[in-house]
């Protein structure tokens, strides 16, 4: 709103709140300002309103007395917190067992062995798991076909919402935060875990890729699941799909063997790294 | 600096943890008797607080700032309790850990300097300042208490409590004007109002 002529005292009072947070520009500032060199009254209130600002300044809230609570809640539940693992959960690629809270690469060699990434997920639905697929439209295409394959009914577990589909979207932390808000959904239902799956990295990684994949390690640590990374085991000895599949992911299963993987560089430095550009 | 803190609460640093509760536990603490009368349940309310940055701060995307996002989640969870709460006789005020109310207590002025607002700094004034602060219906205390105590930006501001701008500054240009009426005698001079 903008009204032309001199300021009344009345609109004045109405603007101080905006002048005095810098809200007031152009046209507006100015009759403000006129206003207010010409008032003596209205100045002096201004300042007083100002006084009154400055001084709250020198107020301070009392210290808490829940500070050693809350670092100790952080020590206990950080995401960092050692735990042992215990592979105790039956992946349903060969014989292996994974541990809650794997992030795992899988590196696939055929057709056949891409599509047993669905035998993952129907052995986590046998389980009373839930499942999150996430990844290109190709790839969760075919993982859904493979499922259907296999007796599942996919679209019984899509709409009981056992089974979700997540698509590559937006950065690293707003995937993140979708399928972390899926993980939880899931825990809070009561269903006793959540298989993952990312088939992201059909061609070369990109940055967000990339960031994604070195935060999930962290981020899943403290649920109930298991994420499983598929990648065409051809493309990854060259070059950068490397980086992801080894570097980021602590598991690795390839040629039915799941193990850790002695390039896995932690999140930060891995971060750090990829900041660097290096 | 502030993603340098992300990065480090992300890492498990400890320090960096302690420092943002330490900073962020006093305002957090005001804030949540906004919404609920119950110590106990106000306590467990920070507690929850903690926890949701604790498991929430991998999936924290920067939009806003750390103390805001910090103070949503107070927000949205004293608001849950607060319905709740309201529901039911708060029993657990009995039962309250009597430093609960201690750490929720009333504003205290700092030593007051000699350089600005001189009317205002000499200390009777400025425990009166403290009264008038308190005195204010909760949502001008908090707004106020956010932007002139502490300092916020008005962006910070709305984006915490989850209001628009003009509605913010409407709300901090009242309790301004409500602590201003209430100073008066310390202002030396009557009447005139802006």
């Amino acid at each position: 709103m903008t009204v032309s002529g001199p300021m009344s005292c009345r609109e004045f009072s109405a603007r101080a709140g905006a002048y005095l947070d810098g809200a007031l520009v152009g046209p507006d500032l100015e009759r403000f300002e006129a206003h207010r060199d010409r008032c003596g009254s209205c100045r002096a209130g201004l300042a007083e309103l100002q006084a009154i600002a400055g001084a709250a300044r020198r107020l301070r809230l009392p210290a808490g007395a829940g500070d050693s609570r809350a670092v100790q809640l952080f020590r206990d539940h950080g995401l960092h917190a050692p735990r042992p693992r215990i592979a105790n959960l039956p992946l349903g690629i060969g014989n292996q067992t994974a541990a809650r809270g794997d992030h795992i690469a899988f590196l696939w060699d055929s057709e056949a062995e891409f599509a047993a990434t669905a035998d993952f997920l129907a052995t986590g639905f046998a389980r009373g798991e839930a499942g999150v697929l996430v990844g290109h439209e190709p790839g969760n295409t075919r993982i859904l076909a493979a499922l259907t394959s296999r007796g599942a009914n996919v679209a019984e577990l899509t709409r009981s919402g056992l089974l979700v589909v997540e698509s590559r979207r937006g950065t690293a932390e707003a995937l993140l935060a979708a399928v972390d808000g899926r993980i939880k959904a899931a825990v809070d239902r009561g269903l006793s875990g959540v298989r993952v799956l990312g088939n992201l990295s059909f061609g070369s990684p990109d940055v967000e890729t990339l960031r994604l994949e070195a935060l999930v390690t962290d981020a899943v640590r403290l649920y109930p699941n298991v994420v499983l990374c598929a990648f065409d085991a051809a493309r990854v000895t060259s070059g950068a799909l490397g980086r992801d599949a080894f570097q980021c992911h602590p598991m690795v299963l390839q040629r039915g063997e799941l193990r850790e993987s002695e390039a896995y560089v932690p999140a930060p430095e891995f971060l750090a790294d990829l900041d660097r550009g290096t | 600096m502030e993603l340098e803190r992300i990065q480090a609460l992300r890492r498990g640093d400890e320090a960096t943890f302690a420092a943002l509760v330490a900073e962020l536990d006093p305002i957090l603490r005001r804030a949540v008797r906004t919404y609920v009368s119950s110590p106990a349940v106000a306590e467990e309310v920070i507690q929850e607080t903690w926890l949701g940055v604790i498991r929430g701060i991998f999936a924290f995307e920067g939009r806003s700032s750390l103390k805001t996002w910090v103070f949503r989640i107070l927000v949205n969870r004293a608001k849950t309790r607060a319905v709740r709460e309201s529901r039911t006789v708060p029993f657990s005020d009995l039962d309250a850990d009597p430093t609960d109310e201690e750490a929720s207590g009333p504003l205290v002025p700092v030593d007051p300097g000699r350089s600005a607002e001189d009317a205002l700094i000499a200390d009777e004034a400025m425990r009166e300042l403290a009264v008038a602060v308190e005195s204010l219906p909760p949502n001008l205390k908090m707004v106020l208490t956010l932007r002139d105590v502490e300092g916020w930006s008005s962006e910070d501001v709305c984006n915490a409590l989850g209001i628009r701008e003009t509605h913010q500054r409407v709300l901090l240009h009242r309790a301004r004007s409500r602590v201003r009426e209430a100073m008066r005698p310390y202002l030396g001079r009557e009447g005139r109002r802006a």
